[in-house]
């Protein structure tokens, strides 16, 4: 189609004519905000279709995956097959070596993993790649409410994007800027509780705008806290939607359950249901941000395929088992997005008790990995008797 | 005291007997699952030729039958598929049998990722070495034993290996065997455990260095105290 365009445009013997797809059929889709609610067989259809055209981008554009294709004896063949036989990279390859299906000089952004375990994980986007991500938030917001620009406030009790750097989860946060009003907590790396809860506070209770308080779990705990010290009462109701990313971090240790977060959210911020909080999950192996609905499930939107898989041969698992978590999200155009990761949970699909159908994930939590062992045996040098001990 | 996490590496030549290095190096990856300080998780192999490798792989079949592999949870499992799949990305040559409780990833040595973590659970990286004293650049404190084959191997080694942290050097095949007099990670544990409390023998008594009753005020009024008492 695009082809016949441009034979039809009027010709000049200098210039040279060629039609160049500006988006494609995915980046359409990226930005349907109904996107949730198509049936469950469009879904698949068109995930299976641009799965299976991301595939083919990357095995014709990046050498280390085309050859470890080849070296697991796959082949690519344009007639539908089984999305789960597409070989997965695991997402510690991306600690050890930059991973391409595009130039170097086509990487808009180099992104990088927090590290909380160790090293760290570089993964390069291209434009298309980092609009598309932006497009996933977009869409997943809209499992909130279909907000307009004006329509929300945000609090980021996080950094501004300049500040975020090249830190995945940070900046991932930060891109609620380009959506929706927002003003940021974090600078040089402070968090200005205070300020946030005095804006919290001159904003709440306005009718014309929705108020949506984003952040890390440990930040949005760290504010719950100082309005429970400071004892005052903010009413939100349903004014408001506390949307939590990025996890723990090294903060595991202030780590609560969700059910006791979520209730001590809906008391701080005077909210009418836990159904307001909501998380949202991401990886920077994976281009897609999967944000929750009120049934505090998390939808996968029909550009990535998601399953959980056996741990020993990564086969796919029938929805519902709970297992190691893959992807394969058709929306990176400049590394493949096709990983086995180091998060167990589940993946179902049908019906949502939030009034959707499609595919929905639980993240249950971290591989936990197996240290090196052996003779890791602490003496206690104080025991009774030893010299340490005496006074 | 704090013992550990350390690790153990293999070194293997190509002279001596083979089948018998092959059998030795599955011996000390099989023995408890690899969890201990001294067990092999990565071997420098010179010339793992083909006909070497046949023998490893007959050699931790047969030890799959001898030691059958421990129970691994769900974790660890995952840990042991993500490892052979991360290195068959980096385009290592890998073992994984299916129904076999072991994996064999052969890859050259990398400072990087010979540091890195191992998943356990059986599975050996061999690193083709064209002399053997390449595994010295590979050895830091973490590294407990080096295991060798043949064992006159060690005697090369032996001086370089110590100066960069390890705490033995043994022969492949006899990693869990602690000789009588041995150390323990460079120590003598009990020795750190105890308050040593002395209850000496009487002046009577000759002992070692002295070889006539001790009479101490007798030395001194003879000016003879340093000629008896060491």
């Amino acid at each position: 189609m695009i082809a016949e365009f441009a034979r039809a445009m009027p010709r000049s013997p200098s210039v040279e004519r060629i039609a160049v797809a500006a988006t494609t059929d995915l980046d359409h889709l990226v930005a349907d905000e109904g996107v949730f609610d198509l049936p469950l067989a469009r879904q698949h259809t068109l995930r299976d279709q641009h799965v299976r055209e991301a595939l083919r981008v990357h095995l014709d554009g990046c050498a280390d995956y085309a050859a470890f294709a080849s070296r697991r004896r796959f082949q690519f063949t344009a007639a539908p097959s089984e999305l789960g036989a597409i070989p997965l990279v695991p997402s510690s390859v991306f600690k050890s070596r930059r991973v391409l299906s595009v130039a170097e000089t086509e990487v808009a952004k180099w992104c990088r993993s927090s590290g909380t375990q160790g090293a760290h994980s570089i993964v390069g986007r291209d434009r298309t790649s980092l609009e598309r991500l932006l497009g996933s938030i977009r869409a997943g917001v809209s499992l909130i409410h279909a907000w307009l620009e004006d329509d929300l406030e945000v609090i980021h009790l996080g950094p501004d994007r300049s500040e975020a750097g090249d830190i995945w989860f940070m900046y991932v946060m930060s891109l609620i800027e380009l959506l929706y009003p927002t003003r940021h907590f974090v600078r040089a790396g402070v968090f200005d509780v205070a300020g946030a809860k005095a804006r919290i506070h001159e904003l709440v209770g306005r009718s014309d705008r929705h108020l949506a308080v984003v952040g890390p779990p440990f930040r949005v705990l760290e504010l719950i806290e100082a309005i429970e010290r400071a004892g005052t009462r903010i009413a939100s109701g349903p004014g408001m939607t506390v949307l939590t990313a990025g996890g723990w971090k090294r903060f595991s240790g202030k780590r609560i359950e969700r059910d006791a977060f979520d209730a001590r959210a809906r008391a701080a911020f005077g909210l009418d249901d836990t159904s307001q909080v909501r998380d949202a999950f991401n990886q920077v192996e994976l281009n897609t941000v999967f944000i929750e609905c009120a049934a505090h499930r998390k939808h996968v939107p029909p550009w990535v395929y998601a399953a959980a898989r056996d741990p020993d041969r990564f086969t796919v698992l029938p929805a519902g088992q709970v297992g190691v978590l893959s992807y394969l999200d058709a929306s990176a155009t400049s590394y493949p997005s096709f990983i086995v990761t180091e998060d167990v949970g589940e993946v179902t699909e049908g019906a949502c008790p939030c009034g959707r159908v499609g595919t929905t994930l639980q993240v249950h939590r971290r591989l936990v990995s197996v240290a090196q062992r052996g003779c890791a045996l602490t003496l206690d040098a104080g025991a009774p008797g030893h010299p340490g001990k005496q006074r | 005291l704090t013992f550990g996490p350390r690790r153990s590496l293999a070194v293997i030549g190509r002279g001596g007997d083979r089948r018998k290095a092959a059998r030795a190096l599955a011996h000390d990856v099989a023995m408890y699952d690899q969890r201990a300080c001294f067990s092999v998780q990565r071997a420098f192999v010179e010339d793992p030729s083909d006909e070497f490798m046949a023998e490893v792989e007959r050699a931790f079949a047969l030890y799959d039958t001898l030691l059958p592999r421990g129970r691994h949870d769900f974790d660890e499992r995952a840990g042991f598929a993500l490892s052979s799949l991360e290195a068959e990305f980096h385009g290592a040559h890998v073992l994984h049998p299916e129904g076999q409780g072991w994996s064999i990833i052969v890859q050259p040595a990398d400072l990087r990722e010979v540091a890195a973590r191992h998943p356990l659970g059986r599975t050996l990286y061999i690193h083709p070495v064209s002399d053997v004293s390449e595994v010295v650049a590979h050895v830091g404190p973490s590294v407990q034993t080096v295991a060798v084959y043949p064992s006159d191997i060690g005697f090369r080694l032996r001086d370089a290996v110590a100066r960069r942290g390890v705490s033995r050097v043994v022969e492949l095949g006899m990693n869990n065997v602690f000789r009588v007099g041995g150390a323990h990670d460079g120590i003598y544990p009990t020795q750190r455990l105890v308050r040593l409390v002395s209850m000496e023998l009487p002046a009577s008594v000759a002992v070692k260095g002295i070889v006539v009753p001790i009479d101490q005020t007798t030395f001194l009024e003879q000016n003879r105290f340093t000629e008896f008492i060491p």
